[in-house]
């Protein structure tokens, strides 16, 4: 028996209310919610009891004991903000989770380029960059890094623009999925890194009226291009290793 | 239909993973709600997996790399399957054998006698 559009909208509401805010979760749990209801409806219960079972599961997700307080009052006692159960939990947790695991495997992949046998590629290239630097002017130097900070960005924004293309047309109830959202933090992490060098470099000069001097920035331009090279070259392989959505 | 106590709850979250393994390299994908129909169709009903529980396992091994997902357009709605990744074959089978290994050890501490049959 399929569910109403009352009864689809009945359950959307609560999943939202419940704290989902991305849509691949929410996609997840709408598509049980309903064929869990289904099975029971088809069973002989009614939607509202169906709903109730399906519900209760999720809701009551690491529901803590209730605490009888000092003056006699039952109180849940909150975590400043953050969801203790339920759905938001459920979807705190998985944020949570992954968000640690693309850190671990981002750093795992970022070490792999000083072990044996890639450090000698990665040598190489820093020689090369070394020597590149001395011929190359300052100012495309600062490009090429610009460039190379930008590249998970790059890789990302195809799939950032048709997904909100798509909850504007109504067609998605949010912008952001769960693995977009979580990839796109160490994608801030490279900007605020040039941001940072940036900065430094504008302040030195400001504060100590301090140029660098030639030798030093062919230095400081190699080690940094060497950097920015990894780092995307390993955000490269982060994002088409486990979180490549496919456009669609 | 026998309903799973509070005991009997504790006991399954310990195997669960090992459970999510197994399935899944039985069958090439599934989804959520086909993983707790399929537990309970093996088990006849003995075994009901919650959903509070199954999903936090389905996440985290996705986090970790064992599980890899794929989204199919089914009746108009996208659905999310689960499936091995290369990694997590290997991870299967040591987590069914090391599951299997224990209730062996746990047998002969509680000293269950085997069922005549």
């Amino acid at each position: 028996m399929s569910l109403t559009p009352t009864q689809l909208d009945l359950i959307s509401k609560e999943l939202i209310q419940g704290g989902i805010k991305y849509q691949d979760l929410y996609e997840e749990l709408l598509d049980h919610y309903i064929l869990a209801i289904e099975d029971r409806q088809a069973q002989g219960q009614t939607f509202e009891s169906a709903f109730g079972e399906v519900h209760a599961d999720f809701v009551n997700y690491k529901r803590p004991a209730r605490v009888w307080d000092h003056y006699g009052v039952w109180k849940d006692y909150t975590n400043g903000g953050a969801p203790e159960f339920g759905i938001g939990k459920l979807q705190a947790e998985y944020e949570e989770n992954l968000k640690g695991e693309i850190s671990k495997r981002h750093w795992q992949i970022m070490k792999s380029y000083f072990r044996w046998p890639t450090l000698v590629t990665t040598l190489l290239v820093g020689l090369f960059t070394f020597q590149f630097a001395y011929l190359v002017p300052k100012q495309y130097f600062v490009w090429i890094i610009f460039t190379c900070a930008f590249v998970p960005v790059l890789l990302l924004l195809p799939q950032l623009i048709l997904d909100s293309r798509l909850y504007f047309l109504k067609k998605r109830k949010f912008v952001n999925s769960l693995k977009i959202s979580t990839i796109t933090g160490r994608m801030f992490l490279s900007l605020s890194l040039f941001s940072l060098f940036i900065n430094i470099t504008n302040m030195s000069n400001i504060l100590f009226e301090y140029n660098l001097h030639k030798q030093n920035f062919v230095t400081v331009s190699a080690c940094l291009t060497c950097f920015y090279l990894a780092y995307s070259l390993s955000f490269y392989q982060l994002y088409s290793e486990r979180f490549k959505v496919s456009l669609r | 239909m026998y309903i799973c106590d509070m005991q009997q709850q504790t006991y399954l979250k310990g195997c669960l993973s090992a459970i999510v393994l197994q399935l899944l390299q039985d069958n090439s994908r599934m989804y959520g709600y086909e993983i707790t129909q399929r537990v309970r169709e093996i088990t006849a009903g003995e075994l009901q997996l919650t959903e509070g529980a199954l999903y936090p396992t389905l996440h985290k091994l996705e986090a970790e790399g064992v599980l890899t997902t794929e989204n199919a357009l089914v009746d108009g709605r996208n659905r999310k399957y689960y499936k091995l990744t290369e990694s997590g074959q290997q991870q299967a089978q040591s987590a069914v054998s090391e599951l299997a290994d224990f209730v062996t050890n746990l047998q002969k501490i509680l000293n269950l006698k085997p069922s005549l049959s």
